[in-house]
């Protein structure tokens, strides 16, 4: 009955995609003449899909953007219109929207590193072919996603529907007794994250140290996730709603793509961004872990996110633990809000970087307008700069296929939120003498 | 006894729901029941990737349900072997990790139950499909498709587990295994 031949089984394109990535590249006289990157489709869709609906659909909406960053889609969403109703959910609900991004980070990251990142370093096509020679390594990358995606599960419940983040707070409390058992998983789970940093700095990572501008949010005490103001490390330090004043989108004539800019220049957002400039803020033992890396940060080699990213797992499951081992069920999951004219901003650290929201709201609490600038698209600039250097320092003369890997590995180093659809780079080269 | 765990896979869009459609009605269909108790679990999954594994784990059958695009028309209904499924190119996004890969990684790692089959339920070429007439009739025999698979899954099994020379199962699924 059943022949034995491959299938090869397309599965459907999201409707907000529009095709395939595409790199074109023109080489003239050993130089990049001319290199165009289109790889990120901004969610123009979703915002005007959000026009008219009720605020508190926003959260569960605004959640389906993103299929591996839901949470942080939720938490910028829900920032923003609480500001706009002037509501304060108070400290429990504080402390468990990190937690709850900390589990974010846990999978998003740990996914990343093991099965998109890694193979490149260690010389493989992907990740099947690398479990084969390192089976321990992406077994522990998909332990620490599952526990990552466990600890989303906590505020949720196991389900596609989205997390269980409401305005005001959460639509459901834990109950002790589980958030006690993922606390021990974590526990568990720290030496992986320890010896994950390690690991990942052990790794071969070319040196490409590169000039460029890192963007993230700094907050008064916390490693930044859901507050705090946006800075740079050329002086920048502007509070979430004066990003428009500062920050271009620039449509660039090539494709629908569209350039984010600050001060007219291309910037950095991500792991990268945010170790580089919090360093500080990072807990005495994540910061020896990556001291005896022997791997200075800051550093502006982008080859370096994978240790950044690294030491950001670390990082979740001991905030995780912190934020968690005291759990108490508090009296009410949330705090009722009553929506009011006005315009609001949020702005937190997904894991690729900061994902700025702005709302307009109705006095009946519907939406007049929604803009929505998620990192990737903030990076877009960035990585074609990046693509000119490093091919130009790798070699323009080297094989398609060889400069086609390069180009995807410089590519994954920003863990760009490409849809589901992109599935690979087509690479198109013309070279003129 | 068997454990046989139902995946229906999907993403939030247009004619790609199917699979989640086919497992929401199949959790509802009275069939179920009369599978003995604990022996099959039925899931969503959101667009599959590394998170599919984990939906597998501990399984001795996975039956999978997804769209797809198999270039017939609408409402066709295949079941395809596991082991036919391609691996898929190298990913540049999380999201890239698709069905293909997912089941890829699985294998290498040798942790893909010994039975895998996916039932595929042809959305034809457009991809933003909304429901079409075709729609209600695919889930049906999508539905009865799983549940001949779940059958004949189960008394393979079953019929293993008399085999005083069957090698020990491995235990210990950390989803319960209900037929709710």
């Amino acid at each position: 009955m059943s022949e034995s031949r491959t299938v090869n089984i397309n599965v459907p394109i999201l409707a907000r995609v529009e095709g395939e990535g595409a790199l074109d590249l023109r080489v003239e006289g050993g130089r990049i003449a001319d290199l165009k990157l289109r790889i990120f489709e901004p969610p123009r869709l979703f915002e005007k899909f959000l026009e008219g609906r009720d605020c508190f659909e926003v959260p569960d909406t605004v959640a389906r953007i993103c299929g591996i960053c839901p949470v942080a889609y939720q938490m910028s969403a829900v920032h923003a219109l609480e500001g706009i109703f002037g509501v304060d959910p108070g400290p429990w609900v504080r402390a468990m929207r990190r937690a709850l991004y900390c589990g974010e980070w846990l999978q998003s990251h740990s996914l990343h590193i093991h099965l998109l990142a890694a193979p490149d370093f260690l010389g493989y096509a992907g990740v099947t072919d690398m479990a084969r020679a390192y089976p321990d390594e992406v077994r522990r990358g998909l332990r620490l996603q599952a526990l990552g995606n466990e600890l989303i599960a906590l505020f949720g419940g196991r389900s596609v529907h989205p997390v269980g983040v409401r305005v005001g707070g959460f639509h459901h409390a834990p109950a002790a007794a589980e958030v006690a058992a993922v606390v021990d998983e974590l526990r568990a789970a720290l030496p992986l994250a320890e010896a994950l940093v390690s690991w990942t700095a052990a790794l071969d990572l070319p040196a490409d140290t590169q000039g460029f501008t890192c963007v993230a949010l700094r907050h008064g005490d916390e490693y930044p996730l859901n507050e705090g103001n946006i800075v740079s490390d050329h002086d920048l330090d502007i509070a979430i709603g004066e990003y428009q004043a500062h920050f271009e989108e620039h449509q660039v004539p090539h494709s629908t793509a569209l350039h984010s800019l600050l001060h007219g220049a291309p910037y950095l957002v991500g792991p990268l961004a945010r170790v580089n400039l919090n360093l500080d803020r990072l807990p005495e033992a994540v910061r020896a872990r990556l001291a005896a890396t022997g791997i200075a940060f800051p550093s502006n080699n982008m080859f370096h996110s994978i240790v950044a990213r690294a030491a950001e797992v670390h990082y979740a499951v001991i905030e995780a633990i912190r934020l968690l081992q005291d759990y108490r069920v508090p009296d009410a999951p949330y705090i009722p809000a009553a929506p009011r004219a006005g315009v609001g901003y949020g702005c937190t650290e997904a894991p690729r970087g900061i994902l700025w929201h702005r709302y307009e709201i109705d006095a009946e609490g519907r939406v007049l307008s929604a803009r929505i600038v998620p990192p990737t698209s903030q990076n877009q600039a960035r990585m074609e700069q990046d693509l000119r250097s490093s091919l130009e320092a790798f070699g323009l003369d080297r094989e398609q296929q060889a400069l086609r890997l390069r180009a995807e590995t410089v590519i994954r180093n920003y863990d760009p939120c490409i849809s589901c659809a992109t599935h690979f780079l087509k690479l198109h080269i013309e070279t003129r003498e | 006894m068997g454990r046989v765990v139902v995946v229906g896979i999907g993403s939030p869009f247009g004619a790609d729901r199917i699979g989640w459609e086919v497992a929401e009605e199949l959790k509802r269909n009275e069939a179920l029941h009369a599978f003995p108790a604990g022996s099959v679990a039925v899931v969503l999954c959101d667009r599959p990737g590394a998170g599919l594994l984990e939906h597998m784990r501990g399984a001795d059958a996975a039956i999978l349900v997804d769209a797809v695009q198999g270039g017939g028309e609408p409402g066709a209904v295949l079941r395809i072997e596991g082991d036919a499924i391609g691996e898929g190119q190298a990913p540049l996004s999380s999201h890239g990790l698709g069905l293909a890969a997912a089941l890829a990684l699985g294998r290498s790692l040798g942790e893909l139950p010994k039975h895998l089959v996916l039932i595929g339920v042809d959305i034809g070429a457009e991809q933003e499909q909304e429901a079409g007439a075709w729609q209600r009739a695919a889930v049906a025999a999508a539905q009865a498709l799983v549940l001949r698979e779940i059958e004949t899954v189960l008394h393979e099994l079953k019929s293993l587990n008399q085999n005083p020379f069957s090698p020990q199962r491995r235990g210990g699924a950390k989803d319960s295994f209900d037929n709710s």
